[in-house]
């Protein structure tokens, strides 16, 4: 036998080569293939589990948290932790603590908003014309937010006045010089002017206000001729050292221009640094080279308690501490009896606080300067009580704008007047001054309405509360009253009596907290500002490209991460006993476990387990993050009141459950390209064994005339190809290797070797039915000419088109197999194709999925167009062989005439007949699959599959041109006579 | 040579065609020189390979000559290119010893097929119909080849020959797969049919039978003509 195949192989070198070049590309491409999909699985597994965990693996919230729309869609809220305030017991955590598995449980605490002030300063120094004698300036404040959206017009103007003429800064003298003590018996101080050495006493009575009791102090400038004339600024001061609050229009700010061109201002101009007007001092006329107006700014600051061993071992907050310390479970709160204001009741109580060093607020302040046409004509008579209305009657003219942002003023005021000190020696008597760690107004979740389109809508709750809402006390930040979209209250309930001193430990960065992949990342509010895109091209527009974050409101959509931290030690003092958060007061819990180590059973069953005996346990709400990655969740936010339109927003919340499903997904992608690649390579490989075992149907029918059973014949058959195959596969174990590295497959000796076997399995597998025909065929049969192996009715046959059909009929099985082959691999494009089509690059679930998505893309588009140039040499293939066996009668063709051009037209036909049926084949199975993946086919689909079909068939008609040039060169004669 | 204007003389002249190379180089046809008169009937004979197939392609512009002219009809065969040479078969008419006819067509679609890439101006079909029934395939028109025997398949081969109109039909063994008898009776259609039309016709045959029919008898050994003689039976 052995001797006998390779006489066969020897003596049909010709149809041997072909069959061994047939099996080379076949397994070839099956290696290649199934190696870049073996390679992509690996890759993307890997990608998938080095992006699988995030800060947390299980996130622990109060019972009933849970929305309807994180149930059904299997989603936890980006936005959760800001709105929440309390609804976990210190037990409830300590339990969780210590459960087995438990690696860190990190509380946080909500608490609320502090209200702290800050400034910026508007240089208005260049808008100044130094040859006047004396000028007003306006200044136009606009808080700006929302990207630049919103923009409050109601906030507040401030006029300058500046004087070439020498003015008098009051000085403070007690009474009895003034005379007396106010109604509520405190001491009185009077203003006294001096000038040149002398102690004047200008006329202030034009500036009496209706509601002054006694006597003020204005700045008095000094006219030619020494006539003193007061300049009421619109905010005197009293007697008692405190100042009315601003009225709009706001002050006027008098600053002397020095002949040396420095400005002098009393410090009035300071004064807007302190939280109540900052009169408290006597005004000091002060000196500098710029003209700088302050500004003040009311920041709502969040503030939030937490377990500093906790957020040191979830997320290194030690190591994100910048200034000063890290905060300390060891720093307890310090009691002091009020030894400043003796008989008083109240506490004094230090607790430590670490300030972020990011304000995280998205506000600006523009304001627009201006000049003043024409003073008042009775400018130094004007009562304050109608100054304002005075003033906003002169015509302005807007030279230029200066803008300070939210940071800035932070950065600048609350951490600059910031002293960060050890908290043990920290003197709390000197904190009095600064602020109270009185968290009064709490912003909740906000609620939702689904629109039709299943978007949520964030509903309103009002405007922000006025002054009455507060019971007499003052509103917070609320004046900026833009419409609330988290429910605003009051924590009534605070210790308010007492006096909570914030003793600055540390200072933060928030950026500097440990690190987790971008694509699994969780809600870490607690440091991180959460942030919504614009989803669609109108909205995009709008926000610039950029995203809508946390607003200067604490109504605001998007909350911001607490800027303050505290110990949960500190818990007892700043909220009081009666509040309902006292006896609940954690937010959340942040579960980290131990032993998880990816995306595999064992983890998942281990997070199973801790997250089930938490629940047990605590019963709170739990839902195990690992494994999650952020999605989109369309929010509809409705127009502000100061101008921000309806955005149409996607905000990242946590969709459960990904990179599980993701291994999943590549795996079963994995085993079906194998399964597709192996049908193409099976059905290459099948032609052209099938056509070399019919090229010697002569051969084997004499053999069969001669005595060869049946089972020999189909022996010798599969010995050839197994002989063939073999060679084909040390030949392709030669290729493997550099093919590796040209396709970016990773190799090793087991994927080298593969070719051999692979070739032997393809080939046996390929020619098993030609052998079993070989051995079932009657001997006469192969004997006879094959034209009388045609049966069946003709059909009329007028145009090459038609013969065309008829050579594509004639061998129904191998047309069957091309046009299949064709249909996988245009199938696999298209559906590639299909896929993006449907989505046209936008985000089909979660980041993590959406990144391997790019990737899986990316291999099943080679893989696909391997498979698809596979099919394509398979159809080329399909059609040469046709020609091979029906040379005789092309032959004849030729000899009556027909020419190189019709002979190549007529190969072309068919092959484009072949392409059409297997393109069309193709799409409609790719569309089938962007249907199934996708559930749906717009028409992009449509469009690119049509465009990806004609492409196909003008490439499978291209290839049709080899096959088609060897029908017309094949020497006629020779041929005819090997007939 | 004009389609279908009686028959074409055919002159050729110091004709050489080679095979192989070296060692394995075989002379087929060896420096013949032949004159056919227009209309004529020949018969080409010889024991196999002499050579006698090989001149029947080389003056059907199927196999390239190495030496030597072909004139047919005045035109040089020898001289054409790919195109020319594909456009010169369009009016020769060939038959073969196998038929060569195309497995999955009717005998109708079979004699139309070499005039299916080009238009001609006559109608086809009908002139197809009229051939078939010519060499007596009246009514199987729309048969197989499987459906026909081989003497029947080799009429419609001929009337495939026909169906440009030639002026020269070139039979090459054109009852070697058929019985004497059914032979004969192709033959006889053959000769019948030129008589009809007026082609000349050449016929490379090796059956003695074969060549009586013709009017003259060319034979050849080892690629040379050794006689070239009347036929007896003409």
């Amino acid at each position: 036998m052995t001797r006998w195949v390779w006489s066969q192989v020897r003596h049909g070198r010709g149809r041997a080569a072909g069959l061994l070049l047939a099996l080379l590309a076949a397994v070839t491409g099956f290696t290649i293939l199934t190696g870049s999909v073996s390679t992509q699985q690996t890759r993307l597994s890997g990608f998938v589990q080095a992006n699988s965990r995030g800060a947390y693996d299980i996130l622990v919230r109060p019972a009933g948290t849970q929305s309807a729309y994180e149930a059904t869609d299997g989603l936890v809220r980006g936005n959760f932790l800001s709105g929440q305030y309390g609804g976990i017991t210190t037990a409830q955590w300590q339990k969780v603590q210590k459960l087995a598995g438990v690696q860190v449980a990190a509380p946080i605490a909500m608490l609320g908003y502090v209200e702290v002030f800050g400034s910026s300063l508007a240089d208005v120094t260049d808008q100044v014309d130094p040859s006047r004698t004396q000028q007003l300036l306006k200044l136009d404040g606009t808080w700006v937010t929302d990207h630049g959206l919103s923009k409050n017009p109601e906030s507040f103007s401030t006029y300058v006045y500046v004087t070439r003429n020498p003015v008098l800064w009051p000085t403070w003298v007690p009474a009895p010089l003034g005379g007396g003590t106010t109604p509520d018996g405190v001491k009185i101080m009077d203003p006294v002017y001096h000038y040149r050495g002398k102690l004047v006493a200008p006329d202030l009575t034009p500036c009496r206000t209706s509601s002054a009791v006694a006597g003020f102090g204005v700045p008095v400038e000094v006219l030619p001729g020494g006539k003193l004339e007061p300049v009421c600024t619109g905010e005197p001061l009293t007697p008692s050292g405190t100042t009315t609050q601003p009225t709009s229009p706001g002050p006027i700010i008098v600053a002397q221009l020095n002949p040396d061109g420095t400005y002098t201002t009393d410090n009035l101009l300071s004064s807007a640094f302190g939280e109540d007007g900052g009169a408290t001092d006597a005004p000091v006329a002060t000196t500098s080279k710029r003209l700088e107006v302050p500004e003040t700014w009311e920041m709502p600051l969040l503030l939030a308690a937490v377990d500093p061993a906790s957020e040191n071992a979830l997320v290194s907050l030690d190591t994100a501490t910048v200034k000063g310390q890290e905060l300390s479970t060891a720093d307890k709160p310090r009691i002091d009896l009020d030894e400043w204001m003796p008989g008083s009741t109240s506490l004094f109580v230090g607790v430590p606080v670490e300030y972020s060093d990011q304000a995280q607020i998205d506000e600006s302040l523009s304001t627009v300067v201006s000049t003043v046409s024409g003073l008042p004509a009775q400018r130094y008579e004007v009562p304050v009580d109608t100054l304002g209305k005075e003033l906003s009657a002169l015509p302005a003219t807007p030279r230029a704008t200066r803008t300070a942002s939210a940071q800035s003023a932070y950065a600048t005021t609350v951490l600059g007047s910031t002293t960060v000190q050890n908290f043990q020696q920290a003197k709390l008597g000197p904190l009095i001054e600064g602020t109270n760690l009185d968290p009064r107004e709490e912003a909740g979740q906000p609620t939702y309405v689904t629109d039709p389109a299943g978007a949520l809508t964030p509903t309103a709750h009002g405007t922000s509360p006025s002054a009455s809402d507060y019971a007499g006390d003052e509103p917070l930040t609320l004046e900026k009253g833009d419409t609330a979209l988290r429910p605003l209250t009051e924590r009534g309930n605070t210790r308010s009596s007492d006096i909570i001193l914030p003793v600055t430990v540390g200072i933060f960065d928030p950026s500097k907290v440990r690190q987790f992949p971008a694509l699994s990342s969780v809600a870490l509010e607690t440091y991180q500002a959460s942030q919504a895109c614009g989803a669609d091209t109108a909205s995009q527009k709008l926000l610039g490209n950029g995203c809508l974050t946390s607003g200067a409101d604490a109504g605001s959509y998007i909350a911001s991460p607490p800027q303050i931290l505290t110990t949960l030690g500190s818990l007892s003092y700043i909220l009081d006993g009666s509040d309902p958060q006292s006896r609940a007061p954690i937010s959340e819990i942040q579960v980290r476990v131990s032993g998880v180590d990816g995306v595999n059973q064992s983890s998942a069953t281990r997070l199973q387990a801790v997250a089930k005996e938490i629940k047990q346990a605590t019963g709170l709400e739990v839902d195990v993050v690992a494994g999650s990655s952020p999605t989109g969740v369309a929010v509809d936010l409705p127009a502000g009141d100061f101008g921000r339109p309806a955005l149409s927003l996607t905000e990242p919340w946590s969709r459960k459950g990904v990179a599980v499903a993701l291994v999943h997904a590549v795996d079963k992608r994995s085993a079906t390209l194998f399964v597709l690649v192996l049908l193409v390579c099976l059905l290459f490989a099948g032609n052209a064994v099938s056509a070399s075992v019919r090229a010697r149907r002569a051969e084997l029918a004499v053999l069969a005339c001669v005595g060869w059973r049946p089972r020999r014949l189909a022996a010798l058959v599969l010995a050839e190809v197994a002989a063939i195959a073999t060679a084909a596969g040390l030949l392709g174990t030669a290729l493997a290797w550099p093919l590796d590295l040209l396709f970016g497959v990773q190799t090793n000796l087991d994927r080298i070797l593969v070719p051999i076997p692979a070739a032997l399995a393809v080939g046996l597998l390929a020619a098993l039915p030609a052998a079993v025909a070989a051995g079932r065929a009657h001997p006469g049969a192969g004997l006879r000419p094959r034209v009388t192996r045609t049966r069946g009715k003709a059909r009329r046959t007028r145009s090459i088109r038609a013969l065309a059909w008829r050579g594509m009929a004639r061998a129904p099985l191998r047309s069957a197999a091309a046009v299949g082959a064709l249909t996988i691999g245009v199938g696999a494009v298209a559906n590639v194709v299909g896929v993006e089509a449907a989505f046209d690059g936008s985000a089909t679930g979660s980041l993590l999925a959406d990144a391997v998505g790019v990737q899986v893309r990316a291999a099943d588009a080679l893989a696909a167009l391997l498979a698809l140039a596979l099919a394509v040499a398979a159809t080329a293939d399909a059609l040469y062989l046709g020609i091979r066996e029906r040379e005789g009668e092309l032959a004849a063709l030729r000899a009556t005439g027909w020419s190189a051009q019709d002979m190549r037209r007529l190969i072309l036909w068919e092959g484009a007949l072949l392409a059409a049926l297997g393109c069309l084949a193709g799409a409609l199975l790719g569309l089938g699959g962007t249907w199934a993946l996708t559930g749906a086919a717009p028409w992009p689909v449509y469009a690119a599959l049509g465009a990806l079909a004609v492409v196909a068939c003008a490439v499978v008609a291209a290839a049709s041109l080899i096959p088609a040039r060897a029908a017309a060169s094949r020497p006629i004669a020779q041929t005819l006579a090997l007939e | 040579m004009t389609e279908g204007q009686g028959g074409t003389a055919v002159e050729v002249k110091g004709l050489v065609k080679r095979f192989g190379r070296g060692e394995s180089l075989i002379t087929a046809v060896d420096g013949v020189d032949l004159d056919l008169a227009a209309g004529s009937r020949t018969a080409l004979v010889g024991a196999s390979g002499s050579g006698k197939s090989t001149l029947l392609h080389l003056i059907g512009a199927i196999e390239k000559a190495d030496e030597g002219v072909i004139t047919v009809g005045g035109e040089e065969v020898t001289a054409l290119g790919r195109g020319p040479a594909a456009r010169y078969r369009q009016r020769v008419g060939f038959v073969f010893q196998r038929f060569h006819l195309l497995a999955a067509l009717s005998a109708l679609d079979n004699v139309l097929a070499p005039v299916l890439p080009r238009k001609v101006d006559f109608d086809r079909a009908a002139r197809a119909g009229e051939l078939l029934d010519a060499v007596g395939l009246a009514g199987r028109h729309q048969a197989l080849p499987s459906q026909l025997s081989g003497g029947q398949q080799q009429r419609v081969a001929i009337a495939r020959a026909l169906i440009g109109r030639p002026a020269l039909l070139l039979a090459d063994e054109p009852t070697g797969a058929l019985d004497s008898a059914t032979g004969e009776g192709v033959m006889d259609l053959i000769h019948e049919l030129a008589e009809q039309y007026g082609f000349t016709v050449v016929t490379a045959t090796h059956e003695h039978a074969v060549a009586e029919r013709a009017e003259r008898i060319v034979t050849l050994r080892d690629g040379k003509i050794v006689s070239d003689v009347a036929s007896e039976g003409s």
